[in-house]
């Protein structure tokens, strides 16, 4: 059958919108499913939200930090000096009256910047254990605005608001990569939830075809459908249920990930929370057809294994490919991202989405190279689907030869 | 002259080395109820794939509405399978309106028909249950409701009255009748030769993937039984003359008379007789189990 036809025929038929709303609803509606997807996520959103309440009730308001400068550094340490962050400074003339007050209660700590600050940056700090962090990252700043309080002032706001890079690739067909360690972090989580959205689903896809032969449900769909319509329906309608718990998960993660990025933030953690759109878009167009691939490869492993023989399963061995034989050469390949061997799993339709997602991540891509992802990418798409109908055709005829049932 | 709903034309199909239908050719028409007959693997079920388009034929031709099948065709067709083909974890309310909406029904229709058949069928009170929880008749009669619902122009349906009991089944030959009525088609595969020799007008008989008997049924009948009569009354039948044998029936006395007398010239020389009080007369028709019996044995093939 013509990939026209089957556009035409299958793209824009209701009956596989029925098929795909019907097997949507067939898992949504299962008690484990609504847990996982929807019960587990909130409970856990209230765990964690009731966690940070408990912890930020118990460092609520701002902490006091004092300032020994034994160095001669601190300059100004009035409300216009101060950084906009949860931490207030006060000078005082020795350690010793520091430490009195931090016994009183009335300091959250201090810090002790030694006389020979100036040659060996030398400072020591006494604050508790679980804001040590966020309160040295806050001096830095302090400490910086110190040290430029003599500069210009339009200059020293430019310096504390932090160095601005422009980066110019050598090849100008090449995506500038911002040097940030989110866009590896947001090409991880695009992978994670795709290996997790596959996983997921490919269970169901590879019973729901051989269920339904099974029970003969299918001979009723097929004198209503075509193979080409039940097919997509069934994809269409697993990956919405794969998607559900994922963007319900993804919501719950992304909402609490907001929060502790705007608390760090606040906290002066020097922590850029800016996301990669870019990356995104590259990282959804190479996903998207990436996930019916593999599922349409799922359907025909199922469709095989009932010519081959009932029993053999080839389930497990479509399953831990990409543990066993994937991972490995994934690793090998991002340990040199520009490499031959990069940039031809970049290529191959069923190892693209992972290689080169993480490669838009460390390096910077061209752009031909993601076109042609995506191009191989949907013609594998439509390949694999031709072949998967036609063997499952072949599959209802009875036990056949391999080559009977592709043939 | 109307084309024929469905033509097979010296249809075969092998799986491997068996042959399941050999060089098959009949016709249903519109406006009758086409029995598809004949024992267990006779080749009936995979005539009927065949025909919806489950199971590719490798010679011969098939026509449905005057053409080859295609997707468009499949909305005016309704299949009821020998296996059940429902979803256990379903509800029958929401499988059935599912099947109904893949037949191209809109919402409102699929709701209106279900809810329709359902109460037509006893099955109303059932409609929340799924179907792992119902017995087999009704799962059956569920079966059979996804099938009409659409009210489809052709049925075809593959052993439909197993499971049943008797109350139902005459239910079931209603419904037949009532489609034929409409000037709908309906074909039935079964191997339960008693029962749909009762509704059927013409018949296929296979056996071992070929065709055995093909014709009207009412025709057959009376070709396998020429001689036999159907009387009740008060006499001693089997000592009349020209009587060559005699079975007591449930409703009379199935006679064969000898070939030197017709049936109707029988009849008016016992009427004369003053030992002979006859309530009932009527040429007896051969059933189709013994006929099929009879073919088996010869190994004869005889077609219309």
């Amino acid at each position: 059958m013509r990939a026209s036809i089957i556009m035409n025929r299958v793209f824009f038929s209701p009956k596989m919108f029925y098929i795909a709303a019907q097997t949507f609803r067939q898992h949504v509606t299962r008690r484990g499913y609504i847990f996982f997807a929807f019960i587990v996520p909130m409970l856990g959103a209230l765990l964690v939200c009731g966690a940070a309440f408990g912890l930020l009730a118990t460092t609520s308001g701002t902490m006091r930090l004092g300032v020994v400068d034994e160095a001669g550094v601190v300059v100004n340490t009035d409300d216009s000096a101060q950084t906009r962050t949860a931490f207030q400074f006060e000078r005082f003339e020795n350690e010793t009256t520091a430490k009195a007050a931090w016994r009183a209660g009335t300091l959250d700590g201090y810090f002790v910047l030694k006389r020979a600050y100036m040659q060996t940056g030398h400072v020591s700090q006494v604050t508790r254990l679980e804001s040590a962090s966020p309160a040295r990252a806050a001096f830095e700043t302090f400490l910086r605005a110190q040290l430029l309080e003599k500069t210009d002032r339009t200059a020293r706001e430019r310096i504390l608001g932090g160095t601005l890079f422009s980066r110019q690739p050598l090849n100008p067909n090449q995506i500038p990569n911002m040097e940030r360690v989110n866009s590896l972090v947001l090409a991880g989580l695009l992978i994670i939830c795709f290996f997790i959205l596959n996983q997921f689903t490919q269970n169901y896809l590879w019973h729901a075809v051989r269920d339904e032969h099974a029970n003969r449900t299918i001979e009723i769909i097929l004198t209503s459908v075509s193979l080409a319509e039940f097919f997509v329906g069934k994809v269409l309608g697993i990956a919405l249920a794969g998607l559900t718990p994922m963007i319900v998960w993804g919501s719950v993660i992304g909402v609490g990930v907001g929060i502790g990025i705007a608390a760090l933030q606040f906290f002066g953690a020097p922590f850029d929370a800016r996301a990669n759109w870019q990356l995104l878009g590259w990282g959804l167009l190479i996903l998207t057809p990436a996930y019916p691939l593999g599922a349409t490869t799922t359907v025909l492993g199922g469709a095989l294994t009932t010519i081959l023989d009932q029993n053999h399963s080839l389930h497990w061995f479509l399953e831990w490919i990409p543990v066993v034989i994937l991972l490995p050469l994934t690793l090998v390949a991002l340990s040199a991202p520009d490499s031959a061997l990069a940039v031809g799993l970049s290529l191959i339709p069923w190892t693209a989405p992972i290689v080169l997602t993480l490669r838009l991540g460390i390096t910077d891509v061209p752009l031909w190279q993601i076109g042609a992802a995506i191009v191989l990418e949907w013609l594998a798409l439509i390949g694999i689907f031709q072949l998967s109908v036609r063997v499952y055709r072949g599959a209802r005829q009875g036990k056949l030869s391999l080559r009977q049932g592709i043939g | 002259m109307a084309s024929p709903l469905v033509s097979f034309q010296n249809v075969s199909k092998a799986f491997g080395s068996k042959t399941a239908v050999r060089d098959l050719s009949f016709t249903v028409e519109r406006g009758e109820i086409f029995g598809l007959l004949g024992p267990n693997g006779a080749g009936k079920t995979t005539t009927l794939r065949m025909l919806l388009g489950l199971v590719t034929r490798d010679a011969g031709a098939i026509e449905i509405f005057g053409g080859a099948l295609d997707e468009g065709k499949k909305d005016r067709i309704g299949y009821m399978p020998e296996e059940r083909g429902l979803y256990n974890q379903m509800r029958m309310w929401d499988c059935l309106i599912y099947f109904a909406r893949l037949k191209n029904l809109s919402a409102q229709q699929a709701q209106t028909r279900v809810k329709a058949w359902l109460q037509r069928l006893d099955l109303w009170e059932h409609r929340a249950k799924k179907f792992q929880e119902l017995s087999r008749g009704l799962a059956q009669k569920a079966q059979l409701l996804a099938a009409v619902v659409h009210e489809p122009e052709l049925l075809i349906v593959d052993e439909p009255f197993a499971n049943l009991d008797p109350v139902n089944v005459q239910a079931g030959q209603a419904l037949m009748r009532e489609w034929r009525a409409q000037g709908r088609a309906v074909i039935l595969s079964s191997h339960q030769l008693h029962l749909v020799e009762r509704v059927c007008d013409r018949i296929l008989l296979m056996d071992q993937g070929r065709a055995r008997l093909y014709g009207s049924l009412a025709e057959i009948q009376r070709a396998f039984a020429p001689q036999a009569v159907l009387v009740r009354g008060r006499a001693d039948f089997a000592t009349l003359p020209h009587v060559i044998a005699a079975r007591e029936k449930q409703e009379g006395w199935q006679l064969t008379l000898s070939n030197a007398v017709t049936p109707s010239e029988w009849l008016r020389q016992i009427a004369q007789r003053e030992d002979v009080v006859l309530e009932r007369f009527e040429i007896a028709t051969a059933p189709l189990d013994e006929i099929f019996l009879q073919l088996v044995r010869s190994g004869v093939e005889i077609e219309k």
